[in-house]
């Protein structure tokens, strides 16, 4: 499966589930550009695992809610690496856990703004470039709970929503342009983000959720890494616009 | 099914379907509030229609990519009448047909401001009085679009898809406190804003696209009126978190 050299641009890919996706596309022989918000210490330690697999890494601190952040990712990436096949849209950020009525409005507009318009940003100014080049691949990450809607996660749900209608919009748009666009929608991975959430609701609640789940496990970040690879792959040269669920099975309800 | 002393707020009523639903449930008993843009003229119509036939209506400006017309819409209400049994999410503006790349941010940014925060600002400012109320209805309109996902219609069918998720969870999580959420995905149908675009399209693609659909012809927005009126009313009593099409049975693709 390893293609020639690639350059991949992994947002969010410092820690948990982007770093497992940046490490499985070095493996894959591709050159990897990642972003991160906050973790300096974490984004240099993956910059330091990717390079130790003999590819080229720089790491880009960015913040996604901010409006020139697609921009300065695509003109940092050409820079480095002089073109970009894949985009993986991974950062993003969870909802406090309310209803969607008692959300803060502050609240509401940055998950929207991280999770859906970010991600438009990033795409709008990468596109010109993949279509320039006629080819490009990009795999959105978006959430089992488009499928279990579940109260309390409302507007990190919404915004999720919107991404995967974003995806199979633009999947049409772009496949003219030997474009692909597809999304991995992971269910319950052992990250740090999901330890704290667990965290949060005890260990009885914990329990509950992962016998929900059929695998009766959570998943881990480098199954879902596997499969954001092989859409990023030309083993997936005729699936685009789709929605692909790693979820071990659900929980659905 | 005559109701009397119920208030029903309609955001984007003076014209098209707004205005038909405005127009319906009046004559089912209901006290209207309508917000319009601009068209304050198409609005004093429907107003003084309403009036001379027996019911009671107001209006009031409101531009819902503001932040702070929800308040208004709702404070105006409650000085009027009371109270509020059912918000129909109406108002939406359209988008350019241009590819998501190719999308400029302010018109991303207003499309999703108006289509999906100004309804998320919207319950907010109604649904508390709703709760207190222990009863409320509420119908959003969602587009065809969702099903459809058409190229050049990407904000649009973003902002709706994510309504749609919010629709879905606000139900479940007002459930308990009497409060209902649906949504209606009207197709095409024959308003002024469809006119439009159909001239655009020029007559041979209108015609093409009108005889894609399986009933050969587009709805009017008495039938969708006639939906959202019977969701809002008892008829529909264990029906919440719904997305019903009302699309004349297409076009799928």
């Amino acid at each position: 499966m390893k293609d020639e050299n690639r350059v991949a641009v992994v947002t969010g890919g410092s820690r948990g589930i982007g770093k497992a996706i940046a490490i499985k596309l070095a493996k894959e022989n591709c050159d990897v550009l990642i972003t991160y918000q906050q973790d300096k210490v974490s984004a240099d330690e993956t910059v330091d695992t990717l390079k130790s697999l003999g590819k080229k890494a720089v790491s880009l601190q960015v913040e996604m809610s901010d409006p020139t952040a697609g921009v300065t990712i695509c003109r940092h990436a050409l820079k480095e690496f002089g073109k970009i096949d894949i985009l993986i849209n991974n950062a993003g950020i969870g909802s406090p856990k309310r209803f969607i009525v008692d959300s803060e409005e502050t609240d509401w507009y940055r998950t929207i703004n991280t999770n859906l318009n970010g991600i438009f940003r990033t795409i709008k100014a990468i596109v010109p470039h993949m279509r320039s080049r006629k080819t490009g691949n990009i795999v959105n990450i978006s959430s089992n709970v488009t499928r279990r809607l579940a109260p309390n996660f409302g507007p990190y749900a919404v915004s999720k929503a919107g991404l995967e209608a974003l995806t199979q919009v633009l999947a049409k748009e772009e496949a003219g342009n030997g474009i692909r666009v597809n999304a991995i929608a992971p269910g319950f991975v052992d990250t740090d983000l999901l330890q704290t959430a667990f965290d949060e609701v005890g260990i009885e609640k914990a329990e509950a959720l992962l016998h929900s789940i059929p695998l009766k496990r959570l998943g881990m970040p480098s199954e879902i890494a596997d499969m954001v690879a092989v859409l990023a792959s030309n083993v997936s040269s005729y699936v685009t616009g789709q929605i692909i669920y790693v979820n071990g099975g659900g929980p659905e309800g | 099914m005559v109701l009397k002393h119920q208030t029903a707020i309609v955001t984007g009523g003076s014209r098209g379907i707004g205005k038909a639903i405005a127009l319906h449930l009046s004559t089912q008993g209901f006290n209207i509030v309508l917000s319009f843009k601009k068209d304050e003229k198409a609005a004093a119509e429907v107003v003084s229609h309403i009036q001379k036939s027996g019911g009671a209506a107001e209006m009031i400006r409101a531009d819902l990519s503001s932040a702070d017309s929800a308040t208004n819409i709702t404070r105006a209400t409650m000085e009027r009448f009371g109270r509020i049994d059912v918000l129909i999410n109406n108002a939406g503006v359209s988008s350019n047909k241009s590819l998501i790349a190719d999308t400029a941010d302010l018109e991303w940014n207003e499309i999703i401001d108006v289509n999906l925060h100004g309804v998320f600002r919207m319950l907010r400012a109604v649904v508390p009085q709703m709760r207190h109320q222990k009863k409320g209805n509420i119908v959003n309109l969602s587009s065809n679009i969702t099903k459809r996902l058409a190229p050049t219609f990407g904000p649009y069918a973003v902002s709706k898809a994510a309504l749609e998720t919010m629709t879905q969870i606000v139900a479940k999580e007002e459930a308990a406190n009497g409060i209902r959420v649906n949504a209606v995905a009207p197709g095409p149908i024959k308003t002024d804003m469809l006119e439009k675009l159909l001239r655009e399209m020029g007559a041979e693609r209108a015609k093409s696209f009108v005889e894609s659909m399986p009933m050969k012809r587009m709805g009017t927005a008495d039938e969708i009126a006639n939906m959202v009126a019977m969701l809002t009313s008892d008829v529909a009593s264990f029906v919440t978190g719904q997305i019903i099409y009302v699309n004349g049975g297409g076009p799928g693709t």
